[in-house]
């Protein structure tokens, strides 16, 4: 028992109970600065994983409590992954209060006990933490996105994503026990060693699928992307955007985790399954998004899309395609979060997100129309942005491996996008708006577009730090 | 002896279950979801986990089920409507629900007892014990689980305060 392994994520845990009790003691008008106070905290928590006393005493060390936790690089760079943005996302959140029912300070402890889960999941070596993490974080946010309860559709998205959240926890905690009842061990590490020594039995395998099942939820790839777009439409904004680049984040290092350590033995048959996964998530997330009207609606899909893409990163399967795979999710964190930001930012002003209020924002408000087409762009994947870079990396991944009926899908895939993403840019600006008063940006918003505005095209344009770490990581992974 | 108990207290509890699925009344599905968590804690003393038996009973069939009963009184729920089902809706689930039951009985079918599993002794003891050595890291993240879940439960039920 090291408990020092777990530095990070009591740091974190202990700033969500700490920002949860302050606000007994601050007037109702301030709470709402409780945001800041959880950026700061986890913006410190981030510049103390960079001190070697965390890196060196325990972070390369590797597994610890029984072999069920696992502190290597990769598991950092998640870390700092979601320490990034629950912090930005406070800050928009803190920016959304006014639309908050209630206590936003249980909303930002909420965010942050999230956080802490995500930040666990990046260490998971066993089935059974995997499992408790990862309730952990969908427990968090069944609560967030029923958090406008006044309102139905906030309650109904609440409602679906509970029932269907639910039914994927019942499908991977039954695979849990099949796995647990053939091989004895719910340790990656067992699992990979029993793969070794016997042939994948019936139970097992069943086992397994049921678990990825429960990870493809979690990841939102085709079939199990069907809450998706009720879910991120109804959400308040903040939530919207951390379901988007928190929970799959989660998602992708636990499955990289199960596929890379557990399931290593049976590489060959995974690679077809996630390929044909990913294949599917493409076309799927990438057609369905055409006709969509509604802006939140239609990242719903595209997240569907880009959770093809990124899976398309993993079955090519080598250290390439994992760095490819954390990367893109780096680039898609600020993408993502720089065009909620925009969203929540018109939350006040526009009765909804109907890409027909989004007309001639370009005169309303030069900056939001900019920042918005500066994320529309990075989505499609269009250079110099971080979207571009992050694409670039995922198709050479699975051009190495030769792969070529999975680079034509993805390839249509990034054509078609273009066309939606480019409708709601051409709506800003070639379109008269209906009306012309200009839409007020607080200065803290307005902070929050420029970093991520600038993280979207700095990393597009300096991507070889970010590329660096993302294949140390990954080349840890894959020994 | 033990093998008829086995048969007995699973057909019971799937019974039970399904009773609890097809009734139409809300308080008839409760009671028969007592009855079943009842049998499995029949299950679990088979097993020799006398403790899970006993939390099982104490905790869900007691506790969980009477809040359950509560609500539903409180709620004064009428007999549900008939469902009207979509046709091209139920032919889907059906297709999927059928090709993973015969997947699954196949499946089960082929079942070998674990290779490398330990003999679990089931007593508070034996449990306290792994609890507190081997598991310690999902007990202790657990904690955290159930507090988002307080959390969640305050925010969500609390009256609009302005």
């Amino acid at each position: 028992m090291n408990f020092s392994l777990l530095k990070l994520e009591m740091a974190t845990c202990g700033l969500a109970m700490l920002v949860l009790m302050l606000e007994v003691f601050v007037q109702r008008r301030d709470r709402r600065f409780l945001g800041y106070v959880g950026a700061a905290g986890l913006l410190a928590i981030l510049a103390w994983s960079y001190c070697p006393s965390v890196t060196a005493g325990g972070f390369t060390v590797g597994s610890g409590f029984g072999g069920m936790w696992v502190n290597d690089l990769m598991a950092l760079y998640f870390k700092r992954l979601f320490l990034v943005g629950t912090a930005l996302v406070l800050v928009m959140s803190v920016g959304f209060a006014r639309q908050l029912e209630g206590g936003v300070g249980e909303f930002f402890a909420l965010l942050m006990f999230a956080c802490t889960g995500m930040m666990l999941t990046a260490s998971v070596n066993d089935f059974l933490m995997l499992f408790v993490a990862l309730e952990t974080v969908t427990m968090s946010f069944y609560i967030l996105v029923a958090w406008l309860r006044r309102q139905q559709q906030s309650l109904e998205a609440g409602v679906k994503y509970l029932i269907l959240g639910a039914l994927a926890s019942a499908f991977l905690v039954y695979g849990i026990t099949f796995i647990y009842g053939t091989t004895g061990t719910t340790g990656f590490a067992g699992v990979a060693a029993f793969l070794k020594a016997n042939a994948a039995s019936a139970p097992l395998k069943i086992g397994l699928l049921l678990v990825l099942a429960g990870l493809g939820f979690k990841i939102a790839t085709v079939p199990f992307q069907a809450w998706v777009p009720d879910v991120y439409q109804g959400a308040p904004t903040p939530v919207t955007a951390f379901l988007a680049v928190g929970s799959k984040a989660a998602g992708f290092v636990l499955l990289l985790r199960v596929l890379f350590d557990a399931l290593l033995p049976l590489k060959p048959t995974w690679v077809l399954l996630i390929g044909a996964l990913a294949g599917l998530s493409v076309l799927y997330g990438n057609l369905a998004a055409m006709p969509q009207r509604n802006v939140k609606r239609l990242l719903g899909y595209s997240s569907i899309s880009h959770a093809g893409f990124l899976l398309l990163g993993v079955a090519a399967a080598d250290s390439f395609g994992v760095s490819a795979v954390l990367f893109y999710l780096f680039a898609y964190l600020f993408t993502n979060l720089c065009a909620f930001t925009v969203i929540s930012c018109l939350a006040g002003t526009l009765a909804d997100d109907e890409r027909e209020n989004y007309a001639g924002l370009a005169q309303r408000s030069p900056l939001l129309a900019a920042a918005m087409t500066v994320a529309l762009a990075s989505l499609a994947g269009v250079p110099p942005m971080a979207g571009f870079f992050a694409k670039f990396l995922i198709f050479a991944a699975i051009i190495g491996q030769a792969k070529w009926c999975l680079v034509i899908i993805g390839a249509i895939g990034v054509v078609v996008s273009l066309y939606y993403y480019l409708g709601v840019v051409k709506a800003m600006y070639w379109q008269e708006p209906r009306e012309t008063a200009a839409i007020p940006v607080s200065w803290p918003m307005k902070a929050l577009l420029w970093v991520t505005m600038l993280a979207v095209v700095g990393i597009g344009v300096f991507q070889g730090a970010l590329a660096q770490r993302a294949l140390e990581a990954a080349k840890e992974l894959i020994k | 002896m033990h093998d008829q108990l086995f048969w007995f207290f699973s057909i019971a509890m799937l019974l039970s279950g399904v009773l609890v699925v097809l009734g139409r009344n809300p308080v008839t599905s409760a009671m028969f979801l007592v009855l079943s968590l009842f049998f499995m804690a029949g299950l679990f003393v088979l097993l020799e986990a006398y403790f899970l038996a006993i939390i099982q009973i104490l905790v869900y069939a007691g506790a969980v089920i009477v809040l359950f009963l509560f609500v539903i009184m409180l709620l004064d729920l009428k007999t549900e409507n008939v469902r009207q089902f979509k046709r091209f809706g139920a032919a889907g689930a059906l297709v999927v629900a059928g090709a993973l039951a015969w997947k699954l009985t196949s499946v089960a079918a082929s079942i070998l007892p674990a290779a490398g599993a330990k003999p679990v002794v089931g007593t508070t003891e034996a449990m306290g014990k792994l609890l507190f050595t081997q598991y310690l890291l999902p007990f202790e993240v657990t904690s955290v689980l159930l507090l988002v879940a307080m959390v969640g439960v305050v925010v969500l039920s609390r009256k609009e305060t302005k």
